[in-house]
């Protein structure tokens, strides 16, 4: 039987580090949720991004190789956008990728708002979204996003297979 | 109120147009659920009670097992007594090996679905994790790591000899995670019989293979923590419903188990501390004297008192074991058997009395869970007792036991195993710190549901966890004022209930989608909405009471929960069970219209008084703007005049009033005084996008600035679940009607809950118009670049 051999990266460059264990009861599990509404008057797309923070903590500190904490290391917000900026990605009709710009987050018990938007006067019509967050985590995540344009309403969902770019409107 | 369109008609000629629809829809979402329930029977009556001829089966063990610390291994003997309360004959009996989930060839290996390794089909935006030729496929470091642990480790449990009471041996078959011994003659209704059984294992490693069990390794001083669960060949549990519950364990749907006494004896290094279900037996022979009689002081102390101190924990972790020690732990009518052993192990204590129940709260953690667990461990754990005490039944139990190690959180009789621990430097989160309270109020609370109120946690993972997290919000909101919560309020849950990729809650424990929120969250909700808006606190309590105490030591089903809740509280509740049970349906309420209709007096002077008010009111049209200046032939030949170019049909003739005064000389006083009462009739017109029948709730603001909430029962769709019209008689004039004005149905539009309509601001626009910004907000606005840096 011949077998095709395909190259694979891990999703980490360090070496497995301790972690603290993750604060969740009896049963983990791993959903995002994402709410974009398209803002008429200031020709903004605007995101809020629900993600379990611990699992965020997980994926940055093997991105970065240090431990990040999300309210206690420095720089998180920083980082946290940059990975943001790598996996959540919109392309407007004609495929040109829009840049977003972070606004904030919050954060109430295991779960972080993540907030961040982008000019988009073209508007959300045939624009392309591609939401791989935390999918380099586990292959149980599971990203919902909900779209909210003009009146219309859509809903997305990004499962581990997901390497697509998917049809807003 | 210019918002409402003013309409003048004869409200008889109104009502009778809601006799000119077509034929019904059938009024689906009120049908009954005696059409799905099962039907009531001896063993399960119609109340939802257990029936007259209830039964259950019972297991009593006694146990002998080691842990092998220098092999990470469990070597076991048990002898099992089986009572067989049924009025069946069994030809065999069915035990679970849930350990074996570790074999090489389980199925939760088998069926573990492959992760995506195809090519990501565009190029990355920056170079963090790729290499900059080409783009690889990327995988999850804890998908290899795991599938690295799992071929490499074999955690099946090996079963080495099982015996009849006399000692001869009885045939037995393995089925991946469930065991079959045929007995030499069928167990007769009313009988028992007792058989003994040999068995070991390899311990998993919890951080690299999960697991509701396991050891952790600490590798800064050598040593281990085991926190031992699924050990020990159990009994599966035979019921009137399923007949033996020997569904394979896949690892989401736990367990469910048969009531019975255990005696264990477990044998460890003797530098290990041991913490288990039950009550230590031998304290002589395992503690020190200043240990034994700080344990004693724990009785009466107003605070925790550590039995094992942090020092002695440091010296047993630099320790040597010297030999062994063995401690014994009975423990009575109790579904399962846990323990934790370690020689890092601080222990603290503190007697508790629960209702008049003397129950010592303990806490088990390695020097890495300070300063947190010393803080908040075994205080959680006397809180969450009671909380959940006072809402459902006395906590029955001597101890209960919280222990710090791998897992990150799992229950089990009076002892529960909670994964938070502070960073390294001893500092923590407010996530890290709340997110330990809570778990512990959850694990904890378990010992109500589903270790006492013994629901069947492999076929319904929501009759637990749901009730469990729904009494853990109401723990958390007694621990402190606005404590974070993030399962129970019902705003919480409403983009999980708009979302496309869910199942009904009343969906199998292995085929759930969006676990958490599916079983946890969803029924916590309900649970909350049935409390604070359907039934009301009161009569909540009493039927969710009734229903803890009425399967106290026995085993519900879904339809005992669902009938009790209503044969106590008196409120047919069967639309409730169907929309949020049943369905994926979800609440959003729309405000489609709002009309006004005056009376028609029969007075002429009123009615043709508004009649010509409301011609006015009128708009005039473009055409009949820009004709009004034409020149008119009848104005350049008057003699075109006649009667009808000065005939008034709205002024009031003598035959009018003539008329009217014939009308009134019909009339009672009553009719009268209603005629002249000045009422205004709103008709609030509704509604049902979202599917699920839920009471409407509106808070009317008149013109005059006075507010009022009118809360109509979820029966208003009863005869048409999707729109629905409310009429509201009213002499003042309204101003706006907006709907849940308290955000306590999960209504997920808020945008059509208001007329006239009212923007409602997003969490994003919300969290950009916040004035104050909390402290770690301020801190990440401050450092935050506006743009990501492209490494």
């Amino acid at each position: 039987m011949r077998v095709t051999t395909f190259v694979l990266s891990v999703a980490f460059f360090v070496a497995a580090i301790s972690l603290s264990p993750p604060a969740t009861a009896a049963h983990k599990f791993y959903t995002s949720f994402a709410q974009i509404e398209y803002n008429d008057e200031r020709e903004t797309v605007e995101v809020a991004l629900r993600v379990f923070g611990d699992d965020m903590e997980t994926v940055l500190t093997r991105r970065h190789g240090k431990a990040i904490r999300i309210g206690k290391t420095e720089d998180a917000a920083k980082v946290i956008f940059a990975y943001v900026a790598d996996s959540f990605q919109l392309q407007n009709r004609d495929g040109a990728a829009k840049k977003f710009e972070w606004v904030g987050m919050e954060t109430k018990g295991d779960v972080a708002w993540l907030y961040f938007e982008t000019k988009m006067p073209e508007g959300l019509t045939g624009a392309t979204l591609r939401n791989r967050i935390l999918l380099d985590f586990s292959d149980e995540q599971v990203n919902i996003v909900h779209l909210r344009h003009s009146g219309q309403k859509a809903d997305l969902v990004f499962k581990a297979n997901d390497s697509d770019f998917k049809k807003c409107f | 109120m210019r918002y409402l369109a003013a309409l003048v008609v004869c409200l008889v000629a109104a009502a009778s147009l809601a006799f000119a629809q077509t034929k019904s829809q059938p009024s689906d979402k009120f049908r009954q659920l005696e059409e799905i329930l099962p039907t009531p029977n001896e063993y399960r009556a119609a109340s939802g009670a257990p029936g007259h001829r209830y039964w259950q089966q019972r297991a009593d063990y006694a146990i002998n097992v080691e842990l092998d610390d220098a092999g990470q291994r469990i070597v076991g003997s048990e002898t099992v007594t089986y009572y067989n309360n049924s009025p069946d004959s069994l030809n065999y009996l069915w035990l679970q090996l849930d350990q074996s989930i570790f074999a090489k060839d389980s199925d939760a290996v088998m069926t573990q679905v492959a992760p995506d390794l195809r090519p990501p089909p565009a190029p990355p935006t920056s170079g963090w994790d790729r290499s900059p030729s080409a783009p690889l496929p990327q995988v999850p470091f804890s998908t290899i790591d795991r599938t690295l642990a799992q071929s490499t480790f074999d955690g099946a449990v090996r079963v080495t000899s099982v015996r009849d009471a006399r000692g001869n041996p009885l045939a037995h078959t393995i089925v991946r995670t469930m065991m079959r011994v045929d007995l030499h003659a069928p167990l007769a209704p009313g009988q028992s019989t007792a058989f003994s059984i040999d068995w070991n294992y390899n311990i998993n490693d919890a951080r690299r293979l999960g697991g509701r069990g396991g050891y952790e390794f600490f590798p800064k001083d050598g040593n281990y923590i085991y926190e031992i669960a699924h050990w020990f060949p159990r009994m599966a549990a035979y019921n009137d419903v399923s007949g033996w519950q020997h569904k394979q364990f896949i690892g989401s749907g736990e367990f469910t188990l048969e009531f019975g006494n255990y005696r264990v004896s477990i044998t460890a290094p003797d530098d290990h501390v041991v913490a288990a279900t039950g009550v230590l037996q031998n304290p002589q022979a395992v503690l020190s004297q200043p240990q034994r009689a700080r344990l004693e002081q724990a009785k009466t102390a107003t605070q925790p008192v550590l039995v094992v101190t942090p020092n002695e924990a440091r010296q047993n972790e630099a320790s040597k074991p010297k030999g062994k020690k063995t401690w014994v732990f009975n423990a009575e009518n109790v579904r399962d058997f846990a323990f934790a052993s370690s020689r890092k192990f601080i222990w603290d204590a503190q007697l508790h009395n629960v209702e008049g129940n003397r129950v010592m709260a303990m806490s088990f953690y390695p020097k890495e869970g300070n300063p947190l667990w010393e803080r908040f461990s075994t205080q959680a754990i006397m809180h969450t007792l009671n909380v959940y005490s006072r809402y459902s039944f006395t906590y029955p139990y001597p101890v209960a036991i919280s222990v710090n190690g791998p897992v990150g959180g799992m229950e089990y009789p009076m002892i529960c195993f909670n994964g938070p621990r502070p960073e390294e430097d001893g500092t923590y989160s407010a996530n890290t710190k709340y997110g330990l309270i809570s778990v512990i109020i959850h694990e904890v609370g378990h010992n109500f549901f589903p270790m006492i109120v013994n629901s069947d946690e492999r076929q319904w993972t929501w009759m637990d966890e749901g009730l469990n997290t729904f009494l853990q919000y109401r723990s958390e909101q007694e621990w402190e004022t606005n404590y974070p919560s993030w399962r129970g309020e019902p705003k919480e849950i409403t983009e999980y209930m708009a979302s496309e990729s869910q199942v009904p809650i009343m969906t199998n424990s292995e085929s759930v989608l969006q676990f958490g929120n599916n079983a946890y969250a969803k029924p916590a909700t309900a649970l909350n909405i049935l409390r604070e808006t359907i039934l009301g606190r009161q009569q909540f309590d009493f039927a969710f009471r009734e229903y803890s105490r009425r399967w106290k030591f026995k085993r519900p089903m879904p339809a005992d929960f669902f009938r009790t809740m209503e044969d106590a509280s008196g409120v047919d509740l069967d639309w409730f069970w169907r929309g949020w049970f049943y369905t994926t349906d979800h609440t959003d309420i729309s405000i489609e219209s709002v009309q006004l209709y005056a009376l028609n007096t029969g007075n002429p002077e009123a009615d043709k008084t508004m009649t010509r008010k409301g011609r006015a009111a009128e708009p005039e049209t473009l055409s009949q703007q820009r004709n009004r200046a034409l020149p008119k032939r009848v104005d350049q030949f008057p003699t075109l005049k006649d009667f009808y170019n000065t005939y008034d049909e709205l002024v009031v003739t003598e035959r009018d009033r003539a008329e009217y005064q014939k009308f009134l000389a019909t009339l009672n006083d009553r009719d009268k005084e209603l005629l002249s009462s000045g009422l205004n009739f709103y008709v609030v017109n509704l509604k049902n996008i979202g599917g699920l029948v839920m009471p409407v709730i509106f808070e009317i603001v008149y013109a005059d600035g006075t507010k009022e909430e009118m809360r109509i029962p979820a029966e208003i769709w009863r005869y048409n679940n999707s729109e629905a019209a409310k009429m509201i008689a009213t002499k003042k004039e309204i101003a706006s009607i907006s709907l849940d004005p308290h955000l306590e149905t999960a209504d997920v539009d808020m945008s059509n809950n208001s007329f006239p309509r009212r923007p409602v601001r997003s969490r994003f626009q919300l969290f950009r118009q916040q004035t104050t910004p909390n402290p770690m907000q301020q801190l990440e606005r401050k450092q935050t670049p506006t743009t990501p840096s492209n490494p």
